[in-house]
This record gives structure tokens, C-alpha cells and sequence, in this order.
């Protein structure tokens, strides 16, 4: 098969270890994705290792990633040769220089305490030295602050003098920040309160629009149903469409998701405020 | 631990090096100048005073210079430059990487591909040598001042006098023993400072230990390389009073 043929992301048999814990050979994934896609994981502690371990900020035991195009040439990622540790089947690092093309959303920490939400959001882009059609680091950081729905008055604001929920939407602009191709959501509606759930999808749905591959782990159901256009199998080996799932379910989601879907349509495109859910039903 | 690995660079990353080693040198430094010069002054007073006291009974006024520098540039600016730069900056460093590994801001910069060693580590570690030295230079400037008032304490004792007195003591082997000492030192403190504030594991309780670790640690090796860089100056110099 050539490269050209090959999927964007193909995860094959991955299991490994991160700091955070051990994905284990029973269950290791396998999956493939493309562009667009908004690739569900309905479950937490599995799909965060996974994340880390796609972002080789772990050690594979087993398996192969391999990225078709990441920064312009394919990227494969494989263990460590147990019997020399010094060669590795392809590559088990990324390049510093990649980061830029992977877009983490952490669950609720990871905010750096000494940097404003604004600094906070423009840290990766100005590290990496990045512009985009000439829009520079700062820029990039207002757009993506903008674009989470954070108010301009607590963009120079440290993230312990905000509340949790802006803390989250500062973790959700800093990982779009790049532009990357691949964004890793670790459940996105963690700290969000039910009424503003309906701002993340919309946010998801404004990134998925670009063509950026979500890759998305949440145990709140209705939401993975109403954001994802694909779910992984409880077996970690296969994708299935998610709206497949959701009809098969009854009526009971269908209603859940229509309602979510209904909430994020309710936001403002152009002023970026939600309009009042009160008044609107 | 190579240093190389510390330097940062490409352009975006030599910034944010350059704007996280200002920051830390205005934490480490700036702020501690009214610190340095306050004990500055009262010890160059201090060893003065007593200096010219004892001189006084063997008429041997005109070494008043030489003892000042041996006392306040060999020793006691890095001393004391040493115990500020572990009390305010160390103890501060150690307790605010603890918290970063606690709050997985560490994780965090690991996810957007920022070498942690470039961007949190280096410019720290380059901070603190850079400021101790300033520091120690505050505290040397400020004890000359206090020095030549506890010169003067008991009875006139000329400014041009003084001068001289402390010109002859000094050789540019002491400034560049200072500069060495001063530079190591801040390096051995800040070093240890991020070993123990990194090897926190998981839990917010460990902040404290590790804090408290870092203080002892960085003591030792601040006094130890005191003893040492010292030791090594007589050797080559020879003890020339």
C-alpha cells in the first residue's frame, strides 16, 4: 500500500505505558481516522492514555502509529526493540517542531498559573515561532480566546482569578491555538455547566468545519452522541458511525442530542455571545 | 546534565527564553537589591569597625583595605549572596516547579511541544548565575560604603586613604575568583532547587518536603563549593596578607 492510500491517523494494536497509567494488551485500540472526522471515545481513564501515547509523550509497548501526513511527510511511531533499546521500529518520539499539528485539550488542569489566559493562549504559538496567512502569535491567541466565547475583560487575568469554566474554554483555545490537524479533547464538557455544553459543540463544530480530526473521550453520553460523527467499539478494534448508534437507541438519546444540537445552533455567530436560553424557549 | 541541552535555539524559542530569564532575574535579583545592600552595609560596617579596632592597638591602619576585601569580596559577598539566593529564590523555584508537576502544568508544556529544559529550566538556572553575581556585587558595593563609615567610626580615617588601602589588597585574581565563585554557586543552588522541585511524584503534600529538601540540599552545596572554590584560590594564589 502506498503512503498516499493510507489513512490520515491508523492506530494499530497500540497499548503502553504514560505517566499517568498503563494501557494494557487486552485493551489496546485500533482504529483509523480522517480530516473532519469527530472520532468518539465514550469512556475517560483509557482514551487519555491513548491521547498521551499518540502524542508519544509515552512508551508503546506494542503496536504501530502512523501519521500519513504530519508537517508535510508521514510519521510512524513504534515500541522500543526489547532487546535494544536503543533502535525502535520507527520513530517513538515526535519532533518538537511537530507539536505545532497536535492540539491537546486537557480535562481541567494545565493551565499555567504565572501566564494571563492571553499569554496562556499564545504560549505555543509563540514558542513555535508561528504565523498563519500573516496573523502573528498574539493575534492567533485573541482569535482562539474569541472563538471559546471567553470575554474580553479576563483575557489579561491569571487562571486561578477566573472561574473554572473560562479556566476550561482557556485550555480549549490554547490547543486550537496552532491550528492543528489533529485535536485530542479530553472531556471537553468537564467543568462546564449544562447550560453552556451547548458552546462547546458549537466550538467542536466550528473546528471540525476547518477539517481538523477530533479525536474526543467523554463518559457524558448525550454530548459524545451529539458531537461525534463516529464512535470507537467498546473493544477498542472498530469505528462505527455514531448516528447509527443513536437511532438504534430508541428515543430517548435522539430527543437528548436534538435538544444539545438545538442549544449550540442558539449561538450568536457573528457577536460570539450566547443569546438568553430563557428568552429564546 | 549537559548545559548545551539548556540552550534554547531557534528564534521563538530564544524569546521566550530572553522573556522567562528576565522575568526570573527581576524575582531573583531586582527585588532582592534593597536586601543586599541593607546587610551589605551593616557588614562591611560591622568587619570595619572591629578591623580598625584591633589595627589600632598595632598600628596597622593601613591593612584596614586588605581586610576588607579578603573578608567582604572573598568571603562574605558570595556567603551571603549564597543564603538570600536559597532563601528568597531556591526555596521559591523548588516550591513553584512542585506545584507545576502537582497541577501537570509540566504535562501541559509537553503537549505543545516546548522542551521544558529550554523554556522553564535554563532560563532559571541563567538567572540565578547572572543575579547572585549581582547580588554579591550590591552586597560588595554596599560594604565598601559601610566599611569606610565603620573606618571612620572612632576616628577620621581619609576616603582617599581608604581607597588606596583596599586597591592594594585587591588583585584581578579576587575578581575573577569572585566571578567564578559567585557563578558556580548560583549554578549548584538553582540546580538543586529543580532536582528537588521535579521529583515531586503526584501529591500537593510533597510540596513542602521537597521544598524543605531543596533548602537543605543547596546549603550544603553552597557552603561546600564556598569552601572549596576558596581553598582553591589559596592554593593557586597563596595565602598573600
Amino acid at each position: 500500500m502506498s503512503e498516499i492510500s493510507k489513512p490520515f491517523l491508523q492506530v494499530n494494536n497500540v497499548a503502553g505505558e504514560t505517566s499517568l497509567g498503563t494501557i494494557n494488551p487486552d485493551n489496546a485500540f485500533s482504529f483509523t481516522a480522517e480530516p473532519g472526522m469527530v472520532l468518539g471515545f465514550p469512556e475517560g481513564k483509557n482514551p487519555t492514555l491513548l491521547f498521551r501515547l499518540l502524542m508519544a509523550l509515552g512508551d508503546l509497548s506494542q503496536g504501530i502509529i502512523h501519521y500519513a501526513s504530519l508537517g508535510g511527510g508521514p510519521i510512524t511511531l513504534g515500541p522500543l526493540k526489547a532487546t535494544d533499546k536503543k533502535r525502535p521500529l520507527g520513530l517513538f518520539r515526535i519532533p518538537g517542531h511537530l507539536y505545532v499539528h497536535l492540539g491537546l485539550a486537557a480535562r481541567d488542569k494545565g493551565t499555567l498559573s504565572n501566564l494571563s489566559l492571553l499569554e496562556n493562549t499564545a504560549l505555543p504559538a509563540r514558542y513555535h515561532n508561528l504565523t498563519h496567512e500573516g496573523i502573528g502569535p498574539d493575534d492567533l491567541a485573541r482569535q482562539a480566546l474569541q472563538e471559546a466565547l471567553i470575554p474580553e475583560k479576563h483575557w489579561n487575568t491569571r487562571p486561578d482569578h477566573v472561574s473554572w469554566e473560562y479556566r476550561k474554554k482557556c485550555l480549549l483555545a490554547r490547543s486550537v491555538v496552532c491550528q492543528p490537524k489533529i485535536l485530542f479533547m479530553e472531556d471537553p464538557t468537564n467543568l462546564v455547566s449544562w447550560e453552556k455544553i451547548g458552546e462547546v459543540l458549537f466550538w467542536i463544530e466550528k473546528q471540525r468545519s476547518r477539517g481538523t480530526l477530533i479525536l474526543l473521550c467523554s463518559e457524558n453520553l448525550p454530548f459524545v452522541y451529539a458531537a461525534c460523527t463516529h464512535l470507537l467499539s467498546n473493544d477498542h478494534q472498530s469505528v462505527v458511525p455514531c448516528q447509527s448508534i443513536v437511532n438504534e437507541k430508541g428515543d430517548f438519546w435522539p430527543a437528548l442530542v436534538a435538544k444539545l444540537k438545538n442549544e449550540s445552533t442558539l449561538i450568536n455567530k457573528d457577536s460570539h455571545e450566547l443569546k438568553d436560553h430563557s428568552n429564546a424557549t | 546534565m549537559a548545559l548545551i541541552d539548556y540552550i534554547p535555539r531557534d528564534q521563538g524559542h530564544q524569546r521566550e527564553f530572553v522573556r522567562v530569564f528576565l522575568r526570573q532575574t527581576y524575582y531573583t535579583f531586582i527585588q532582592a537589591i534593597p536586601l543586599m545592600a541593607i546587610l551589605g552595609v551593616f557588614a562591611g560596617l560591622s568587619v570595619a569597625f572591629q578591623a580598625r579596632l584591633g589595627l589600632s592597638f598595632i598600628g596597622g591602619n593601613d591593612n584596614i583595605g586588605q581586610i576588607v576585601v579578603i573578608v567582604l569580596i572573598r568571603e562574605l559577598a558570595p556567603l551571603m549572596s549564597s543564603l538570600v539566593l536559597i532563601a528568597r529564590s531556591a526555596t521559591a523555584v523548588a516550591s513553584e516547579l512542585a506545584t507545576m508537576k502537582v497541577q501537570q502544568e509540566i504535562d501541559a508544556l509537553n503537549f505543545m511541544g516546548i522542551n521544558v529544559k529550554q523554556y522553564l529550566l535554563g532560563p532559571r538556572i541563567a538567572a540565578a548565575m547572572v543575579s547572585i553575581f549581582c547580588m554579591a556585587s550590591v552586597f560588595m558595593a554596599a560594604g565598601m560604603v559601610g566599611a569606610w563609615f565603620g573606618a571612620n567610626f572612632w576616628s577620621y580615617f581619609p576616603l582617599i586613604q581608604f581607597l588606596n588601602s583596599i586597591t592594594a589588597g585587591l588583585s584581578p585574581l579576587d575578581i575573577l575568583f569572585f566571578a567564578l565563585k559567585t557563578v558556580a554557586i548560583g549554578l549548584a543552588i538553582f540546580t538543586v532547587a529543580i532536582r528537588n522541585g521535579l521529583s515531586l511524584k503526584k501529591a500537593p503534600f510533597e510540596v513542602p518536603i521537597v521544598t524543605n529538601q531543596a533548602v537543605v540540599d543547596a546549603l550544603f552545596m553552597a557552603i561546600g563549593l564556598q569552601v572549596l572554590i576558596s581553598g582553591i584560590f589559596y592554593v593557586a594564589v597563596g595565602i598573600n596578607i
